[in-house]
């Protein structure tokens, strides 16, 4: 056995390790999948039926319709369309101002604004729920949006991004008489564009993911979101798998296409997140 | 000139003040008040709607008698210090695998980061379908091949380590891909120069891969500490309404399902509160913890 044949069973075994990993990651997603399509009985039947004798679209008809996710989806939808555009405009306006411009107490705001990442937003959330209840906008689409828009994650992120662009581009615009605004919109955020799409791509996924806040803000059928639908199903049709998984299906369909769309985004955001910390 | 000059600067302030004015409004409301209101809070006893009297440490009191807590806190904190190792020695395996320049690496990488992007509802709702005692394919591939089918939901002593079992296997694409950046920042060189010393792999895998991972890894378990002792979504979603107690959900409740419990189905928002002071406080301890011990065992080039 020579150094070839080493590595050849090196390369086997890497493989096999790697191929029996990615059989455990995707079975319940297969699963799930292929239960969305039978009936109750085809579900629960042992032996196990892989296939469902008909691929029929009745649970994924009876979810939507009778189980009202039609409406669950448009309002995920709106809310997270609202709270990424919100959140991105709020937050690179900032970014750039800390980054670009110099104004008085420019470092304590900031550090003051860093603060907020000392703190799990669990703790804060009774006091935001109060707050949100005095202004009256307890299950409504206030309640989802606005308490969520303000990302310090996002404006840090940014800010590193316009730090790192050359000093030049204010000096031609000031010549110019770019307004600072312009200088903003029309300059540099398009210079951080695949940043900007790295951390909208993150930011849409943790706003369609979300259950807690939700849950909490939200108590009628008219503003549910997807997560808080799922986990109310679980809990009212917790036996009714074939139900169940094509909620999950539905529910997980978008982002997963996103993310095969968006794959090279989606890691060089994690990624920087990861390596920037 | 001196005039003008000035001018221009006071010009540049307001439109600074102007841009981040937004952010930080919205972050004092929602993000630093909300932090002293909840502090405050956890000194009163309110039900949210009726009168607050103040009650100074009463709150902690009560809960640190309370059973609830003490499950809580023992739940949360071996679901954290199980899960989270678990995840970083596998997504460490993961990761060194697919730094090998195999081909397919890509879809391998797609594979496994999958988890991350589906609703962690979703997946505790279909993990519950895989695990179910009887009828979950988890349970028919164990009797196939033999080896005990426990009750893994129904089960006092299953439902944490289900719980972390699927943590782990969600985690380990996240965490695999921010060691795979750090295996990738690691020169070419230094490889061949263990080579040329005669190091095996085993010895170059651990005495200088790992110990020029450890800011990753340093990071990885800073993270994923913190957000273990935040676990909320997949609990939720495996034991439901929480109305009826008992065993299981003594055995799964964690600090944050016991704050929302507290306040949003018993309506008692200062012991909520006191039970988010405490979450907090153990969040500080534990990475004030971490980053004193970082010096011992991570290395900065």
């Amino acid at each position: 056995m020579g150094k070839r044949g080493h590595r050849l069973r090196s390369g086997i075994i890497s493989y096999g390790f790697l191929i029996l990993g990615s059989v455990v990651m995707l079975v319940p997603f297969i699963w799930m999948i292929l239960t969305s399509f039978k009936t109750y009985a085809e579900a629960v039947k042992i032996p196990v039926v892989w296939f469902p004798a008909e691929w029929n679209l009745d649970n994924y008809r009876d979810v939507l319709l009778r189980l009202d996710f039609l409406q669950y989806y448009k309002n995920t939808i709106i809310v997270t369309l609202l709270v990424t555009t919100i959140m991105l405009f709020i937050g690179s306006l900032s970014a750039f101002a800390f980054a670009r411009m110099s104004f008085p107490f420019k470092n304590v705001l900031f550090y003051l604004l860093l603060s907020v990442f000392m703190v799990p937003a669990q703790m804060t959330m009774i006091p935001k729920y109060l707050i949100i209840s005095r202004l009256g906008w307890v299950d409504t689409i206030w309640a989802l949006v606005i308490p969520n828009i303000f990302s310090v994650y996002t404006m840090f992120m940014l800010r590193q991004f316009f730090a790192a662009l050359p000093r030049e581009l204010e000096d031609a615009g000031k010549i110019d008489g770019c307004s600072w605004f312009r200088l903003y919109w029309n300059i540099e955020l398009p210079l951080c564009k695949s940043s900007i799409v790295a951390i909208t791509v993150l930011n849409v996924l943790w706003c369609w993911n979300d259950l807690l806040w939700p849950l909490i803000a939200t108590s009628s059928d008219k503003m549910r979101v997807l997560s808080v639908a799922m986990a109310t199903l679980q809990g009212q049709h917790g036996t009714e798998y074939h139900l169940l998984m094509a909620a999950g299906v539905m529910a997980t369909v978008p982002m997963v296409i996103m993310y095969m769309i968006g794959q090279k985004y989606f890691i060089t955001g994690i990624a920087f997140s990861g390596v920037k910390g | 000139m001196e005039q003008k000059k000035k001018f221009v600067f006071r010009k540049e302030w307001k439109w600074a003040y102007v841009f981040i004015a937004p952010m930080v409004l919205g972050t004092l409301i929602f993000g630093i008040i909300p932090i002293f209101f909840s502090i405050g809070l956890s000194l009163t006893n309110w039900d949210g709607l009726g009168e607050i009297t103040f009650t100074g440490l009463d709150n902690f009191k009560k809960i640190f008698t309370d059973d609830k807590l003490q499950y809580e806190i023992r739940n949360t904190l071996v679901y954290t210090f199980t899960t989270v190792p678990i995840t970083l020695f596998i997504s460490l395996g993961v990761s060194s695998l697919l730094n090998k320049g195999l081909k397919l690496t890509g879809m391998f990488r797609v594979i496994y980061f999958l988890p991350n992007v589906v609703m962690p509802v979703a997946v505790a709702m279909v993990w519950r379908w895989l695990l179910n005692s009887k009828v979950g394919i988890v349970n028919i591939f164990l009797k196939a091949i033999g080896l005990p089918a426990p009750n893994w939901i129904s089960d006092p002593d299953f439902i944490l380590p289900s719980l972390i079992m699927i943590s782990v296997w969600s985690g380990i694409g996240y965490n695999a891909i921010i060691l795979l950046a750090g295996l990738q920042g690691i020169s070419p060189e230094l490889y061949e120069a263990a080579k040329l010393d005669g190091a095996n792999g085993r010895q170059i895998f651990w005495r200088m891969t790992v110990p020029l991972l450890t800011p990753s890894l340093f990071f990885l378990s800073t993270m994923n500490i913190m957000n273990g002792m935040r676990v909320f979504d997949i609990v939720y979603t495996f034991i439901g309404k929480a109305d009826q107690g008992g065993p299981i959900v003594d055995a799964s409740r964690t600090l944050v399902f016991g704050i929302y419990e507290r306040a949003f189905s018993f309506m008692n928002m200062g012991e909520a509160s006191a039970e988010a002071v405490i979450l907090f406080i153990m969040i500080m301890i534990v990475t004030v913890v971490q980053f004193k011990f970082q010096d011992k065992w991570v290395f900065y080039e």
